[in-house]
């Protein structure tokens, strides 16, 4: 892809003036504050990122040196950090050749057992800020900071990154992403802490292992909201309107509610939807820290069966040696089998459905599966 | 030997002569935390005690095991090093003691408590002790009474007994 240099913003301009080995290949200003451009280092021989960010004057922004104090596989590398302008910043960091969590999840099925490794990885990332040391909490962790690089996570976007209060355990919340703010940090006494990081991975962790949950605001309102947001459209501004929604959304994840656990495919063991149901449970019945989290992670990978999905037929891998197909001929649900170590299939008779959930039912009472 | 003292003009000079598996931070810290592990089949059960061994307390009775499948592939080995890596930091764990296995006779160690002794040799961030059960034994025959904070459950008790060697 090749970039127009003269389309960029004036910022960006600048900075690729202070990085003459830098070629550009990819600008993205889809961000909240500031852009990213993607391309290759002519030095380093490697493609590395550089993010543009705004902030106060006269003020460097903690970002980059959060980043660059940490070092762990699942954290973002910082290469260099620079200012452009006043208000303004860029830093250099590895570029991840698999996007972001959310982009990659749209373009790639997931298996459940890469599901459960990325999960694994988010939260051993997770474990590295919220060490003593440290003690810092994310607060802004959903699929699009989140990015992929060789199958691996890797943890971005600090911005909204805040060290805890050593006496309280807490720190002051945050307002964005509100899908994925967790129910402490609404209201009067609103506060984020390590559980609250716990509480966005498990939204995570619903959404790797096949859960639904829509960007688009408004699908979570139920036609009573629909029909109260249309009156308050009539009399009121923007304002009023963003803050009805914001006011729907605090309810129901309030009421624990904005997660529909049915949208999680039939496949997933009830145990795996128990730990991430325990993870976005109220502040007081989460896990209280990532390694809570991790070992009950860890306690369900045994006998985890892989399962992964096109929608038009699901296949589970290496369960004792043997791959099965789950596919749609004429009307019915048919099961093809084949040795993991072969290459073709062949129609087996024993599973013969209406549908993939029935049919599902059948191979688990005769395989075993959990 | 951590530092060795030095008498220059008439003060004591301390020299940090290094010590493996620490770093400077932990030298000097007043309370250790220490997690003491009881490797049994395929698991090992974990207590973590902060203090002394006059004065102690325990540390995230929650999480107190952690199991490595039979015959493990590469992402259980993973999971495995995450999970105990990461109760490390949560717990700013400053050691962690292992029973000492035993490598012959009746009561020899099984392949699944070899695989979980190399996978913390090679993973852990804190420095590992191994202690002989015999080690146990004298402890709790001279000091047993200060033993106040000991599980009911027999793995339990065994890692509680092996996470006090260690504290100072």
């Amino acid at each position: 892809m090749t970039v127009d240099l003269d389309m960029l913003p004036e910022e960006a301009k600048k900075a690729l003036e202070q990085f003459k080995e830098f070629q550009i290949s990819e600008f993205n200003d889809s961000g909240a504050n500031g852009y990213v451009m993607i391309g290759r280092h002519n030095v380093l021989r490697k493609d590395v990122a550089i993010k543009i960010y705004f902030h106060e004057e006269n003020e460097i922004d903690q970002e980059p040196a959060i980043i660059a104090s940490i070092n762990h596989e699942n954290i973002l590398k910082v290469y260099d950090a620079r200012k452009v302008e006043e208000n303004c910043s860029f830093y250099m960091m590895q570029a991840a050749n698999g996007g972001d969590l959310f982009s990659f999840s749209e373009r790639f099925h997931l298996s459940t057992a890469l599901s459960h490794r990325l999960l694994c990885q988010l939260l051993s990332g997770l474990s590295a800020l919220h060490c003593k040391e440290k003690n810092l909490v994310h607060r802004d962790l959903k699929p699009e900071n989140l990015l992929i690089h060789n199958d691996t996570i890797v943890i971005a976007d600090f911005g909204s990154v805040r060290r805890v209060d050593d006496s309280t355990g807490q720190a002051p919340a945050s307002k964005h992403s509100i899908l994925y703010r967790p129910p402490e940090s609404f209201g009067d006494t609103a506060f984020f802490d390590f559980t609250s990081d716990v509480y966005q991975t498990g939204i995570i962790g619903y959404l790797l292992f096949g859960g639904s949950l829509t960007n688009d605001l408004l699908q979570h309102l139920s036609k009573r909201e629909l029909k109260d947001l249309d009156k308050i459209k009539e009399a009121g501004g923007d304002y009023e309107v963003s803050v009805f929604i914001n006011s729907c959304i605090e309810k129901k994840t309030k009421s624990g509610k904005l997660l529909n656990w049915n949208t999680i495919p039939f496949y997933i063991p009830n145990k795996v939807k128990r730990v991430l149901k325990t993870a976005v449970s109220s502040h007081d019945k989460r896990y209280r820290n990532v390694s809570e989290f991790l070992s009950e992670l860890a306690k369900v990978k045994a006998g985890l069966p892989d399962w992964i999905s096109d929608n038009e037929s699901y296949e589970l891998r290496n369960w004792k040696g043997n791959d099965y197909l789950l596919t749609e001929n004429n009307g019915s649900v048919i099961m093809k089998k084949k040795r993991s170590s072969n290459n073709n299939y062949r129609v087996d008779n024993s599973v013969k459905a209406e549908s993939f959930a029935s049919a599902y039912q059948i191979l688990k009472n005769n395989i075993g599966l959990p | 030997m951590l530092f060795e003292k030095l008498r220059l003009r008439g003060v004591f000079v301390k020299w940090y002569v290094g010590c493996p598996g620490k770093s400077s931070w932990q030298i000097g810290k007043s309370n250790m935390v220490v997690s003491g592990i009881f490797l049994k089949a395929n698991g090992a059960r974990i207590i973590t005690l902060t203090g002394s061994k006059d004065n102690h307390s325990l540390i995230a009775p929650k999480f107190n095991k952690l199991t490595l499948p039979k015959n493990p592939t590469q992402d259980d080995v993973e999971v495995f090093t995450q999970a105990f890596k990461a109760y490390c930091a949560d717990n700013s764990v400053d050691k962690v003691v292992v029973n000492r296995r035993t490598t012959s006779g009746q009561g020899a160690g099984g392949a699944g408590t070899f695989l979980i002794e190399g996978v913390l040799l090679a993973t852990s961030t804190a420095s590992i002790d191994f202690i002989h059960p015999a080690t146990v034994r004298a402890t709790d025959k001279r000091e047993g009474d200060k033993k106040t904070e000991k599980p009911g459950t027999v793995d339990l008790g065994k890692a509680y007994d092996f996470a006090y060697e260690g504290l100072s």
